[in-house]
């Protein structure tokens, strides 16, 4: 049986934490995380916040 | 006070002078750690950043107190009092045993002793070292940071037995004395020197590193100086600028500081240095020891609904609906008992929590559901929890440790095509390419909607790149 075909290409919609992501209006560069970093493990000598 | 922005100028231009050392890199023997810009190297690492760079490193804070007080110091200097040993944030020990147990637990390779200044403490590193060798072996690299101070011949003689394999030095607390290290290199297998690149010192760690191969440093591991709010005032003094400062919360990266660890790995290029030289840069940091840090835990922390990312990321995917409509839907995915989901739900409303395997399920029953998928970050924390069943992860001293998870990214997929572009990307692992042409033969497109679909495929990746990937290149400061 032949794959279903679906009728009209759409673009992505999403949002992004909250707010919708406008694909025209975007750069297209990668985006900086929005969440809190990542608690990272120990610098030594530059030791993480204690 | 807080300095004002950079200029846009000035951004740009040290984008520039970083951009040209990285050209002179291409036809140099420059190596880049995990095939990433944000850790280039020449000739070797020392053994311990392996174990960094493989997610094995632990490294414990020894001790708090410490011999000087450097106008960058990341810590507290205003604490009057010794501290237990401690790592990863929270997790203290009150013996030995406990962190060799915890050691064990997480499968760590390499022990990394900083402090405070750790000599200020030495008979404790001494039994800490003794107990790790005993308890685990010769098999651990293990290593000591310390500014020199208070070495001597009777202590390096004592941390050789004990089973040391390597001292870094941080020479740039100590005005550039290599006395310790000179002598520590008569005893100890590996010598480092392990500083943060001041870019008021450039010249002087240049015209250094012949001196270093000469008394038996063996690598040279540069940092990025990075501003906090105990070193604040200091920095704004010097008239630092940091950039980035949305993608490190806790701290900011002195673009200074980079430019000047990077023109020392191009001096030792020029003069064909045999040191190994390593660049550590905050980037890799935030990268790489952020994604080690979340693996260790999310083991753990995972429930059985959630999958863990290549970057260490707990991922989520859940669908709201009736109570009826998803228990129906849970048990149709639980048949045989081949998945795991869980159903929260009241009266009127339910959240469906699905392994992503079942994504594929949910988007070919309802190409319009809204599909939300979370990112969190695990960690671990000595709160008491309030709920008494739930099982702790880790017992150290008095304390017990709990799981915690870190809301981090939240994506809602609001239509068919951007579910199908999540499934095809990130469950499938498919490449952009093959991803845009498997999702072209799935519609009637013309050949000129090919492009499109290929455009917004690129896009859509891009906005999980620091996520679902870890990116190549370093950042442009902004």
């Amino acid at each position: 049986m032949p794959e279903k075909k679906h009728e009209a290409y759409e673009s992505p919609e999403f949002k992004k934490n909250g707010e919708a992501v406008e694909l025209s209006a975007a750069p297209a560069i990668p985006v900086a995380p929005a969440g809190p970093d990542a608690p990272t493990a120990p610098m030594a000598p530059m030791a993480p916040m204690m | 006070m807080t300095k004002t922005k950079p200029t846009k100028k000035t951004i740009e231009t040290a984008n520039f002078q970083k951009k040209q050392f990285f050209d002179f890199f291409k036809n140099q023997a420059v190596h880049y750690a995990l095939d990433n810009h944000s850790k280039p190297y020449i000739n070797d690492l020392s053994p311990g950043c392996e174990t960094c760079i493989n997610g094995t490193w632990s490294c414990l804070f020894i001790n708090t107190m410490c011999t000087r007080n450097c106008f960058y110091c990341p810590q507290d200097r205003t604490k009057k009092n010794e501290s237990l040993p401690q790592t990863d944030k929270h997790i203290k020990f009150t013996s030995p045993k406990d962190y060799v147990n915890y050691l064990k637990k997480f499968h760590f390779k390499g022990i990394g002793i900083s402090g405070g200044e750790p000599f200020l403490v030495f008979d404790r590193v001494i039994e800490y070292i003794k107990s790790i060798r005993d308890c685990l072996g010769s098999q651990h690299y293990i290593w000591i940071y310390t500014n020199g101070d208070l070495v001597t011949e009777d202590k390096l003689k004592r941390l050789k037995d004990a089973g040391l394999n390597e001292i870094r030095f941080d020479i740039s607390a100590a005005d550039y004395n290599l006395k310790p290290a000179s002598l520590a290199a008569k005893y100890i297998h590996n010598i480092a020197v392990e500083i943060p690149v001041i870019p008021e010192d450039l010249d002087i760690v240049k015209s250094n590193l012949k001196k270093f191969e000469d008394i038996g440093v063996k690598y040279l591991n540069l940092h990025q100086l990075m501003m906090n709010s105990y070193n604040r005032a200091a920095f704004n003094k010097r008239n630092y600028t940091v950039t980035n400062t949305n993608l490190y919360r806790n701290d900011s990266p002195v673009i200074e500081s980079e430019l000047a660890a990077l023109d020392i790995l191009k001096h030792a290029l020029k003069i064909k240095s045999g040191l190994g030289v390593n660049y550590c840069s905050r980037c890799y940091k935030a990268r790489f020891q952020g994604k080690a840090y979340r693996k260790r835990y999310a083991s753990v922390c995972r429930d059985e609904s959630e999958s863990v990312t290549r970057t260490g990321y707990l991922m989520r995917c859940s669908i709201n609906g009736t109570p009826e409509e998803l228990t129906h839907t849970r048990g149709v995915f639980n048949h045989r008992g081949k998945t795991k989901c869980r159903l929260t739900k009241n009266r009127d409303e339910a959240i469906l929590v699905f392994p992503s395997q079942c994504l594929e399920k949910v988007i070919a029953d309802d190409p319009y559901k809204k599909i939300d998928i979370t990112y969190l970050s695990p960690e671990i924390n000595p709160l008491v929890n309030n709920n008494k069943n739930e099982k702790y992860i880790l017992e150290a001293g008095s304390e017990k440790y709990f799981f915690k998870k870190i809301l981090t990214f939240q994506f809602e997929l609001t239509n068919r095509s951007s579910a199908i572009f999540f499934q095809k990307l990130f469950i499938e692992q498919k490449s952009i390419e093959l991803a845009a042409k498997e999702v072209s033969s799935e519609y009637d497109v013309k050949t000129d909607q090919m492009q499109k679909i290929s455009d917004d495929m690129k896009y859509f990746y891009n906005q999980f790149i620091d996520i679902e990937y870890l990116s190549k290149d370093m950042p442009d400061y902004t």
